[in-house]
């Protein structure tokens, strides 16, 4: 017997399942995993109302192609500028729509950011593993089998019916540019005040070796005043450390627990999500903020995750 | 720096990013200090300071992840130098102790050999020596479940592999640098590999699937290929020789 399902036809090569992430397990080894763009992930739940960090299907650069197998389902797709197409009709951004069975959904690329997400109405019948959905590909935890989502699979949904509410909308959120803040540390030390100097007054760019586990920037290169090895300690998404190299590479979601390398800055969580979504080549310019600071920004962005919910509407009739 | 200004600087906060706090027992691998980090943690554990996310115990540092809607930096440093002023109980905490066995040359003694050329010692003493210390595990991470284990005797001390084994399975026994590892799941390594274990330090599917904490002491025992054979399979909780006090 087949429940509700939605079923990846050409899903592209790095589709995962991710919610809001894993805590409480970083002591055993686990990563916290979790969107890249939390912020995005947020957005496409809420517009098919689910809470906001309910699990949804991550995909990089491009989603692929979808068909669902239930009587229909309500989906929406965010992350900036990712063309989506239902049996060939433009599906305008930000905007919710019912796929019915035997319709195809087709998610293009997106000329500005990197990481989609898919979310569906009632989201994905899967059970969580260590109190998550999010996939941890290389120690196959999580989401699907622990795995991407290859062709061929079906994702098992809760809702076999979209519900007959009024499609919802939103405007598209103003992209900043400002500078990536971070906060100095944990070992700033280990480095020339020089080298501090280089990081927040050079402009380091994106590359193509990015992933959920760690993008690598290409700039300046930094030197160490007390050599490249420290005792292993633990690490967080958000840590710049820097090898023998002197290049720096920024921490994602997928990074392990520890690292032997120096930390000479950590971007704030509210920033991560932002650099995440930089494609390869983006410049990107760091300042540097006291905790303090941190914590009032990060007040913000946590008042404007709540906020999502509340600035999805019904889609105004003239569109519908 | 003198030793005594070394006390004063320690413990050292340091932030990890808006949401973490890196507390630093010293610049230095040693059990003492170890034992320190896990003090702290028990201390937290049992204490009610609000907003702790989670703790990330390593050799030397202690990482507390926190909520700062519901605790600030200040407090929450302040609440930390309280449980360290109270004195870290390093003492009473003994944490569990292990005897894993191992078939030393299991599946091939390639490895083995080359420990043996690059420490000038025959195997079997390589063997004799690997067995008869008594490690700690300090930190379970890089892998899932993977226990980082100090305490090699320094005979043993060697650089790693120049190219690391891609692909090694659940329950190896490696060493490199200064340090062991058993392998926890399928992962590649630059440690060499001088054994294999029935146990796995990771258990998929199981509610608590990681066997070893910081602060767990280990013995290897050697084995035979065939004793390995009827071993494998049998519950690796089987394997603990002493519960924490």
């Amino acid at each position: 017997m087949h429940g509700p399902a939605l079923r990846a036809i050409a899903p592209t090569p790095f589709v995962t399942i991710q919610d809001g992430g894993r805590r409480g397990w970083r002591r055993f080894g686990l990563a916290g995993a979790g969107a890249m763009d939390k912020m995005s992930l947020a957005i496409a739940n809420s517009l098919v109302g689910n809470r906001a960090t309910e699990a949804a299907l991550e995909f990089a650069y491009a989603g692929g192609e979808w068909t669902v197998e239930a009587g229909s389902c309500r989906i929406a797709i965010a992350g900036a500028g990712f063309s989506t197409k239902i049996d060939g009709v433009v599906l305008p951004p930000l905007t919710s729509a019912i796929l019915q069975r035997g319709q195809r959904l087709r998610i293009g690329s997106s000329p500005r950011q990197v990481w989609g997400y898919l979310a569906v109405a009632g989201g994905f019948a899967i059970a969580p593993q260590f109190g998550s959905r999010s996939t941890h590909v290389r120690t196959r935890i999580g989401g699907l089998r622990g795995g991407t989502i290859q062709a061929g699979a079906s994702l098992p949904l809760v809702a076999y019916r979209a519900n007959d509410e009024p499609e919802r909308t939103m405007s598209i959120p103003h992209e900043e540019e400002d500078p990536c803040r971070v906060v100095l540390g944990p070992q700033d030390d280990f480095f020339c005040e020089a080298s501090v100097s280089l990081l927040l007054n050079s402009e380091y760019h994106v590359t193509w070796q990015q992933d959920r586990m760690a993008y690598r920037l290409d700039g300046p290169k930094l030197s160490h005043s007390k050599g490249y090895n420290i005792i292993s300690d633990a690490v967080m998404p958000g840590c710049i450390q820097v090898p023998g190299t002197g290049t720096p590479i920024l921490l994602m979601r997928d990074a392990g627990t520890v690292g032997g390398y120096p930390k000479i800055a950590t971007v704030i969580e509210a920033d991560l999500c932002r650099v995440a979504q930089m494609r390869p080549g983006s410049a990107v310019k760091f300042v540097a903020i006291s905790v303090a600071e941190a914590h009032a920004i990060r007040r913000r962005y946590l008042a404007r995750l709540q906020l999502i919910a509340e600035e999805t509407g019904p889609l105004p009739s003239a569109l519908t | 720096m003198s030793g005594t200004n070394e006390l004063c600087i320690y413990p050292r906060f340091a932030a990890v990013g808006d949401t973490g706090l890196s507390v630093e027992f010293a610049s230095v691998i040693d059990p003492a200090v170890s034992a320190l980090v896990r003090a702290l943690d028990l201390a937290i554990a049992a204490s009610d300071i609000p907003g702790i996310v989670e703790t990330i115990p390593s050799f030397r540092t202690l990482l507390v992840v926190y909520e700062p809607e519901d605790i600030g930096l200040d407090t929450l440093t302040q609440q930390l130098q309280h449980l360290v002023s109270l004195g870290l109980n390093v003492r009473s905490i003994t944490g569990r102790s292990w005897t894993i066995p191992v078939a030393y040359g299991f599946p091939d003694d390639e490895d083995l050999r080359e420990v043996a050329a690059a420490s000038k010692l025959p195997p079997d003493e390589i063997v004799a020596i690997h067995s008869s210390a008594l490690y700690r595990v300090y930190v379970v991470g890089f892998v899932p479940g993977l226990p980082v284990l100090g305490g090699l005797p320094t005979a043993l001390h060697l650089s790693r592999r120049p190219d690391p084994r891609p692909d090694l399975p659940a329950g190896r026994v490696m060493i490199g640098g200064m340090q062991g590892i058993i392998v926890p799941m399928p992962m590649p390594s630059g440690y060499y590999s001088l054994g294999q274990t029935p146990v796995r330090p990771y258990q998929r599917g199981a509610a608590n699937p990681f066997l070893f904490r910081p602060g767990d002491h280990i013995r290897f025992q050697p084995i035979t290929a065939a004793e390995l054979d009827l071993l494998t399979g049998v519950p690796s909780d089987r394997f603990l020789s002493a519960e924490d006090e």
